[in-house]
C-alpha cells in the first residue's frame, strides 16, 4: 500500500530523516514508536509532504508520489491526523467536518461518511452546532480523526492521538482504529508515544531512534527485540 | 498579552489613571496648540517698515509678526565688509556659480524647471550681455551642479563639496523649502552667499543667517495681493480663511490674518484642516451660513481641488475665491471643467505677466536682464522644445542669477560679504518682478505675487494692475450659474 | 444647533464611513488569510482611482464600469504576485512580507509616475444632488457608500455560504488543516490575495466616485495608514470588524467635528482625528485584538 524508501529529510539545513525505509500492508495497523525527537512525525510530514523529501522515494499503491503536493495526496486517498490536530477552531464541528469534504470524490459520499462518523462518535453528533475550538481535548481529537475520515482516505496516517487525552478516551480511539481497519478496510500508519496501547490494537511495529529504523516486527514479538537502552526512553 | 487581560480586570486604577492623562494632555495639548496659531494669542512681534511704492501709488507698509515660538535667535545684524577697493591681482577666467539642485526625486519636476531657468540666464548673460563686467573685463559664468535626488542628506553633501572642493565663488539654492532648509547652514558656516529662489518659507531667513538672500516672494506675502485685489472691488469684505495645517501654509495664512487686521479687515472664519483631509464637508456646514464675500485658502494640490468639488457640490458661493497652488494648473481646469471659472490663484510670474524696462522706468527703477521674450526664446532652446511654457520655478531661477549678477557689478567684488552688502541695499527690477529684501533677513519685499483667474478656459493675469491683462471678474458666477454654463466674463 | 444639519452630518458620515470601510476591508482580509500586511494596499487603491480616471477621460466609461474593470486587474495581478513573489514567503518573518509588499508599493508608484505623471489630475461625473434640509449630498458618493455596503455584504455571503469562501476562511484559521482537507492551499491564498488586491483597486474606483479629484501617484498613502487605524481597531484580519471601524471612523470624523468648531478649536478636524486615536486607545484596553476579532 505504501512504501518508503531511503527517504532522508530535515529542516533547513538540519537532517533529522537518515533514510528511513518503512512498508505499510493493506488493511493492517502500523505503529512507529520511539523517543521523542527520533524523528516519527517529522517522518509522517515529509510522507504527507508538507516538508519536502530531500531523497529516497515514497510509493503509494506503486505510484511514486514522492513530489505529490499534500492536497493531491488526499485525492489520491492518503491523508494525515495531524500533531496538534490542526482544527478550524472558529468553525462549528459540522463545518469542520463539511470543509473535509471539499474534493469531489469525498463530496459524492458526503451522506454516508457523515452517518459513518456520527456512528464512531456520537459526540460530535451532539456538539455539531458548537466551534471546534471550545471542544475538549479528546473530543477535538475525534473531530480531528472524523475530519480526516471525511476525505476517505485509504491509508491515514496517525501523529500521536493519545497525546494530552484521558486513558478512558485514548481507549475508545484505539477501538475505533480497529474498527476503521476491519469494517472501513482503511489502511493506518500510527506514530505513538504510548507503546502499551499502540502494541495492544498494532500489526506491525517499527522502532525509531535518531532518524533511523532500530528494530522492526511483529507486534507480539518486538518487544523482545528492542535495544536496552531504548527500553527505559519508550516506557517498557 | 497584557497583565490586565490575564487578570481579567480592564479598568484598573493604573489603566484608568492612564486614560485620564492621555485625555487631558491631548485636550489641553490641542487646546494650547491651536492657542498659538490662533490670532488673539499673545505674541511679540518686531516690526521693521519698508516703504515700498506699487504702480496703484500707494505706500504700504509691510509688518512682520514673528510669534514668540518662532523666533529661535537673535536677528542678525548686517555683514560688514571691508570696501574692495583695488582689483585683485589676477582675476578669474571664469566666475564659478555652484548649486545642489533636485533634478529628481519628489522635487524633481520643479527642480528641473527651475534648473533649466537659470542654464538659460546664464546664456543669457555669458552669449547676449557678454560676461559679467569686473575692473573692465567681462567675466563669463559657469555653472558647476549636482543632482541632490530631493534628498535633505545629499543636498548638505553637495553643498559642502561646492565650497571646499569645488571651491564656487557663489551658491544658487535647492528648490523646496526643506532643501534650502537643510543647506542653509552650510552657506552660513563657510561666509557663502547663498541665493535663495526654490525655498519660500519665512523660517529660512529667521534663523539669524547673514547670507541667504531670497528671490521670490515669502509664504507670508502669498495672500496679501490677493486682499488688495478684493479690496479694489468690494468694501469691508467678510473673508473666510482656511488653509492646510502644514509650514508653508500657517505661513500664508498668517500673513493674511495680520495683514487684514492692519487694514481691519473681517475674518469670519479661520480654520485650519489636517494634510490627509478626505472631506471637507463639515469645514463648508459651518461656513455656509456665514454668508461671506471672499474665501481664502492656503491649500496644495489634493485638497485644493478636494475643497474645489465639494463648494461646487453643495453650492456655497463667494464672489471671490482664492486659492494657492491648485488652479495654478491646466490639471485644475481638466478636472473641473467649467466650474473652475473665476477661481483665483497666487503665482509669482507668468509667461505674458512680465515686468519690461518701460514699467521699470516708470517706476524709477533700475533694469536687468532678458526681456520675457528673450528669455522664453533661450529657455526653450535649453529644453529642445519651441513649444515650452517656462513656469514661475523658471523664471525665478533665472531672476536669482540676474540678480547676483548685477550685484557682484555693483560691488566690483567676488568677495561674498562685499556681494551680500549690495544686495542688501539694491533696488532692481527683471522680467521677473521687482526685487528687493530686507537687509537683516534677507526675506524678499518687493516682489509682487501676481493673480492669476480662470476667464473663459484660460488663466488671465489679473493682478498687479501694471501687468494685468484683464480686469479681475467680481462676484465670479455662482456654483449654479457655472454648472449652466456661464463663463467668468470681464 | 439645526437638527437638519445633524440628519444630514450622520447620513455624511455614514457615506463617508462605509468608504472608509470599503477601503480598509481588503488589507484586512489579506492579513486575515496570508498573514501579510500588504503596504501596496495604498499604491493598489492609487491605480483603482487612475483606473476610473483613464476609462473615465478617455473611453467615457462611468466609474460604475470601472469597478469591475479593477476588480478583474487587481484579481488577476493579486493572484500572478503571489504566485511570483509572496508564495516563497508565505509564513516567512513578517519583515520579510512587509519589504516585498514595500517594494511592489514602490514599484507600482513609480510605474503611475512614469505614465501618468505628477500632475493632480480629476474629472467631472456628475449624477446630481439630493437636499437633506438645507444641505446637499450627492447621488455618487451616496452610490459609493451603497456599493461599499453590498460588497461588503456580498463578501461576506461568499465567505461564509460558499465551498471557497469557506475554504478561504479554513486556510486563514489553518494552512495545515486546509491541506489536511484536500484544498489546494497555494490556489486558495492566490485567490484571497487576488480578492484582496480587486477590493484595493476597487476601493480606488470607490474614493473617485465620492471625490474624483486630486488623483496623483501618491494618493494611496494617506490611505493606506488610516485603513491600518481601522483594521486594528476592527481586529486584524476581520472583514466585518474593518467595515464597522470604518463607520466609526466615518462618523467620528463628521459628527465630532461641529463640537470641536463650536469650541473653537483652531484645527477642528485634527481635534476629531485626535479623537479617534483616543477611542481606538480606549478600544483597545477593553478589547486588546479589536472589536470582531476573537
Amino acid at each position: 500500500m505504501l512504501s518508503i524508501k531511503k527517504l532522508e529529510s530535515g529542516y533547513g539545513s538540519m537532517q533529522v530523516l537518515w533514510g528511513v525505509d518503512v512498508e505499510v500492508g493493506e488493511r493492517r495497523i502500523v505503529s512507529i514508536l520511539g523517543p521523542n525527537g527520533a524523528g516519527k512525525t517529522t517522518l509522517l510530514n515529509t510522507v504527507m509532504g508538507f516538508i519536502k523529501p530531500w531523497s529516497g522515494r515514497i510509493l503509494y499503491q506503486n505510484i511514486d508520489i514522492t513530489k505529490t503536493p499534500p492536497h493531491k495526496k488526499v485525492e489520491l486517498g492518503i491523508n494525515i491526523v495531524p500533531e496538534g490536530r490542526r482544527l478550524f477552531p472558529q468553525m462549528s464541528v459540522r463545518e469542520n467536518l463539511l470543509l473535509g469534504a471539499y474534493n469531489k470524490r469525498s463530496r459524492e459520499k458526503i451522506e454516508d461518511t457523515l452517518e459513518l462518523i456520527y456512528n464512531l462518535f456520537p459526540i460530535l453528533k451532539e456538539r455539531k452546532d458548537q466551534p471546534a475550538g471550545t471542544l475538549s481535548g479528546g473530543e477535538q481529537q475525534m473531530l480531528a480523526i472524523a475530519r480526516t475520515l471525511m476525505t476517505r482516505p485509504k491509508i491515514m496516517l496517525l501523529d500521536e492521538p493519545s497525546q494530552g487525552i484521558a486513558p478512558k478516551v485514548v481507549d475508545s480511539i484505539m477501538n475505533v482504529l480497529d474498527r476503521l481497519r476491519d469494517e472501513e478496510k482503511i489502511t493506518i500508519l500510527l506514530v505513538e508515544q504510548n507503546i502499551m496501547a499502540a502494541l495492544e490494537h498494532s500489526d506491525h511495529v517499527y522502532i525509531m531512534d535518531q532518524g533511523r529504523i532500530i528494530v522492526e516486527g511483529d507486534a507480539k514479538e518486538i518487544v523482545s527485540k528492542i535495544p536496552d537502552y531504548l527500553r527505559a526512553f519508550i516506557g517498557l | 498579552m497584557s497583565s490586565s487581560q490575564t487578570s481579567g480586570k480592564i479598568f484598573t486604577p493604573l489603566t484608568i489613571t492612564l486614560i485620564i492623562i492621555m485625555l487631558v494632555i491631548g485636550f489641553v495639548g490641542g487646546y494650547y496648540a491651536s492657542a498659538v496659531s490662533r490670532p488673539s494669542a499673545p505674541a511679540i512681534t518686531y516690526t521693521y517698515s519698508v516703504p515700498y511704492t506699487s504702480v496703484a501709488t500707494q505706500t504700504l507698509y509691510i509688518e512682520r509678526t514673528i510669534y514668540q515660538t518662532l523666533l529661535t535667535s537673535p536677528p542678525a545684524t548686517t555683514p560688514t565688509t571691508p570696501k574692495p577697493t583695488t582689483p585683485p591681482p589676477t582675476l578669474p577666467s571664469e566666475i564659478v556659480i555652484g548649486m545642489a539642485v533636485p533634478l529628481t526625486g519628489s522635487q524633481g519636476e520643479v527642480g528641473t524647471a527651475g534648473f533649466n531657468g537659470i542654464k538659460a540666464a546664464i546664456k543669457w548673460v555669458n552669449e547676449r550681455y557678454g560676461g559679467v563686467h569686473l575692473f573692465g573685463k567681462t567675466i563669463p559664468l559657469r555653472l558647476v551642479y549636482y543632482d541632490d535626488e530631493s534628498s535633505k542628506d545629499k543636498v548638505v553633501q553637495y553643498t559642502e563639496r561646492l565650497i571646499t572642493v569645488d571651491k564656487v565663488h557663489f551658491l544658487l539654492s535647492s528648490y523646496s523649502s526643506p532643501l534650502v532648509f537643510a543647506q542653509a547652514p552650510i552657506a552660513e558656516k563657510y561666509n557663502m552667499l547663498l541665493i535663495n529662489w526654490g525655498g519660500a518659507s519665512d523660517l529660512i531667513h529667521l534663523q539669524g543667517y547673514k547670507m541667504i538672500v531670497m528671490v521670490w516672494t515669502p509664504a507670508s506675502l502669498y495672500m496679501t495681493q490677493a486682499i488688495d485685489a478684493l479690496l479694489s472691488v468690494k468694501k469691508d469684505p467678510k473673508i473666510v480663511l482656511i488653509y492646510k495645517d502644514d509650514e508653508f501654509n500657517r505661513m500664508v495664512a498668517g500673513g493674511v490674518r495680520n495683514y487684514s487686521k492692519k487694514l481691519g479687515l473681517q475674518i469670519v472664519y479661520d480654520k485650519a484642516y489636517p494634510t490627509d483631509i478626505k472631506d471637507f464637508t463639515p469645514y463648508l456646514t459651518s461656513i455656509a451660513p456665514l454668508k461671506a464675500d471672499a474665501l481664502i485658502v492656503g491649500s496644495h494640490f489634493a485638497d485644493g481641488q478636494l475643497l474645489t468639488r465639494q463648494l461646487a457640490d453643495q453650492e456655497i458661493d463667494f464672489g471671490f475665491i482664492a486659492m494657492n497652488i491648485a488652479p495654478c494648473y491646466t490639471d485644475y481646469y481638466k478636472a473641473f471643467g467649467n466650474l473652475a471659472e473665476g477661481i483665483i490663484c497666487p503665482s509669482h510670474w507668468e509667461v505674458g505677466a512680465s515686468y519690461t524696462p518701460e514699467i521699470a522706468s516708470k517706476l524709477g527703477v533700475e533694469w536687468f536682464g532678458p526681456t520675457e521674450e528673450e528669455f522664453v526664446a533661450l529657455y526653450r532652446e535649453i529644453v529642445k522644445d519651441p513649444t515650452a511654457r517656462p513656469p514661475y520655478h523658471a523664471a525665478s531661477g533665472a531672476a536669482a542669477v540676474l540678480i547676483l549678477v548685477k550685484a557682484i557689478e555693483k560691488a566690483q567684488s567676488l568677495d561674498p560679504m562685499a556681494v551680500r552688502k549690495v544686495l542688501g541695499e539694491m533696488h532692481l527690477i527683471t522680467f521677473f518682478g521687482e526685487y528687493k529684501i530686507d537687509p537683516v533677513t534677507g526675506i524678499q519685499i518687493a516682489h509682487k505675487m501676481i493673480l492669476v483667474q480662470w476667464q473663459k478656459g484660460n488663466l488671465v493675469v489679473v493682478w498687479p494692475p501694471e501687468v494685468a491683462k484683464s480686469k479681475l471678474v467680481f462676484p465670479i458666477p455662482t456654483w449654479a450659474e457655472k454648472k449652466a454654463g456661464k463663463q467668468a466674463t470681464p | 444647533m439645526d437638527p437638519g444639519l445633524i440628519i444630514f452630518l450622520f447620513l455624511q458620515g455614514l457615506v463617508l464611513g462605509s468608504i472608509y470601510g470599503i477601503v480598509a476591508v481588503g488589507l484586512s482580509l489579506i492579513f486575515g488569510i496570508a498573514r501579510i500586511i500588504n503596504l501596496s494596499h495604498g499604491a493598489l487603491i492609487m491605480w483603482g482611482a487612475y483606473t476610473a480616471l483613464t476609462f473615465f477621460v478617455g473611453y467615457n466609461l462611468s466609474p460604475l464600469g470601472s469597478l469591475f474593470i479593477a476588480i478583474v486587474v487587481g484579481l488577476s495581478l493579486g493572484a500572478s504576485i503571489f504566485y511570483l513573489v509572496l508564495r516563497r514567503l508565505i509564513g516567512a518573518h513578517e519583515l520579510t512580507t512587509l519589504l516585498a509588499t514595500f517594494a511592489l508599493s514602490i514599484f507600482l508608484e513609480e510605474i503611475a509616475r512614469l505614465n501618468y505623471g505628477l500632475d493632480y489630475r480629476g474629472f467631472s461625473w456628475s449624477l446630481g444632488v439630493v437636499k437633506i434640509f438645507d444641505y446637499r449630498l450627492t447621488y455618487s458618493s451616496i452610490l459609493a457608500g451603497v456599493i461599499a455596503l453590498s460588497t461588503v455584504i456580498i463578501l461576506t455571503l461568499f465567505l461564509y455560504k460558499t465551498r471557497i469562501g469557506s475554504a478561504l476562511r479554513g486556510v486563514a484559521q489553518d494552512p495545515v488543516g486546509a491541506y489536511i482537507c484536500g484544498i489546494d492551499v497555494n490556489k486558495i491564498y492566490a485567490l484571497g490575495i487576488g480578492i484582496g488586491f480587486g477590493l484595493a483597486m476597487m476601493s480606488g474606483v470607490i474614493i473617485t466616485m465620492y471625490n474624483p479629484t486630486g488623483i496623483n501617484p501618491y494618493l494611496g498613502a494617506p490611505y493606506l495608514l488610516k485603513s491600518f487605524v481601522i483594521v486594528v481597531l476592527g481586529g486584524l484580519g476581520s472583514i466585518i470588524g474593518a467595515y464597522v471601524g470604518g463607520i466609526i471612523f466615518g462618523l467620528a470624523e463628521v459628527v465630532l467635528f461641529p463640537l470641536y468648531d463650536y469650541l473653537h478649536f483652531h484645527s477642528p478636524m485634527s481635534m476629531t482625528l485626535f479623537t479617534e486615536f483616543v477611542i481606538l486607545l480606549i478600544l483597545l484596553l477593553i478589547r486588546p485584538y479589536g472589536l470582531f476579532r476573537r
